[in-house]
């Protein structure tokens, strides 16, 4: 991957990210949830075998911010292939299908470091998009 | 064989989207048109723009877009003022990776997100409509095309 996918990829996943809080904000039942999560998450993209591109995502009085790089102070740190990541946001895979299967690189689809388990467990309702009869 | 961005392949491209039962069933909530921005790369030495006209599950037309013709971009619900090209998402990458996407050598997906291509529009919504982008690449498939370079 080279400097401009990195680049693109990053930004795709700001919009993701940006996309699905925006989304949530439209339902005002979501709104108490995002606004009293608070968490600093290092997110790491494992994009190649070896490689692994570093986002971080800054929870703070319901703003959300996504930036390049990881957090020296973090809650959690995540691991995760972007597409695994993506099916997890739009709510095709779930937490469980996440932390049993395994990606294409032989790793668990989600890994994750860190001791707040109540930040972890609160991500489902943070990061992934409301179910929506059509 | 036909000739890749021309108004040949629109038509035909349009065909196949309206043939593809998966994508009708998949995309039956969907509305809302897209621009394919086809950067050059290899023997395609200027940029392609297609308007695909997309409504609950139909191609409602598709275009090349000729030099003089400008498209608008919707920002998240904003009223289209009925004025041509105007769309709610557009999807880019170089010729390329295009090529390998319609060949289904890659997922459109994983173009995304291998920063191979980027899409510019409400993501949740194209998150919710992830098996109906698979499937408007289903329909290219069945269009035997000839590319840049071939």
């Amino acid at each position: 991957m080279d400097d401009a996918q990195r680049e693109t990829l990053f930004l795709t996943f700001k919009s993701v990210i940006d996309g699905i809080i925006a989304d949530k904000r439209e339902n005002p039942k979501n709104a108490k949830r995002l606004d009293s999560f608070q968490a600093r998450i290092n997110i790491g993209l494992h994009v190649d075998v070896d490689e692994i591109m570093w986002i971080n995502l800054i929870a703070k009085d319901g703003e959300y911010v996504v930036e390049r790089e990881t957090l020296q102070e973090y809650d959690l740190e995540l691991i995760a292939d972007p597409e695994d990541l993506m099916f997890f946001c739009s709510g095709q895979y779930s937490v469980m299908h996440m932390m049993i299967k395994r990606n294409s690189f032989g790793k668990r689809k989600l890994r994750f470091k860190g001791r707040a388990y109540g930040k972890l467990l609160a991500l489902p309702k943070i990061l992934v998009l409301d179910k929506v009869e059509h | 064989m036909v000739l890749f961005g021309t108004p040949e392949w629109a038509d035909l491209y349009m065909e196949a989207v309206n043939s593809n039962e998966a994508y009708a069933k998949a995309a039956d909530w969907w509305e809302g048109d897209f621009i394919f921005l086809v950067d050059p790369f290899g023997g395609l030495d200027h940029q392609i723009r297609i308007w695909i006209g997309l409504y609950h599950g139909k191609c409602t037309g598709c275009q090349i877009l000729s030099e003089n013709d400008q498209f608008k971009l919707l920002e998240k619900g904003e009223e289209p003022s009925r004025e041509p090209f105007e769309v709610e998402f557009s999807y880019a990458a170089r010729m390329d990776v295009w090529e390998r996407i319609l060949k289904n050598e890659l997922d459109p997906i994983k173009a995304l997100l291998s920063g191979q291509s980027k899409v510019t529009g409400d993501m949740a919504k194209i998150l919710r409509a992830t098996q109906a982008a698979k499937e408007l690449v289903v329909s290219a498939s069945t269009i035997k095309t000839e590319y840049y370079g071939e």
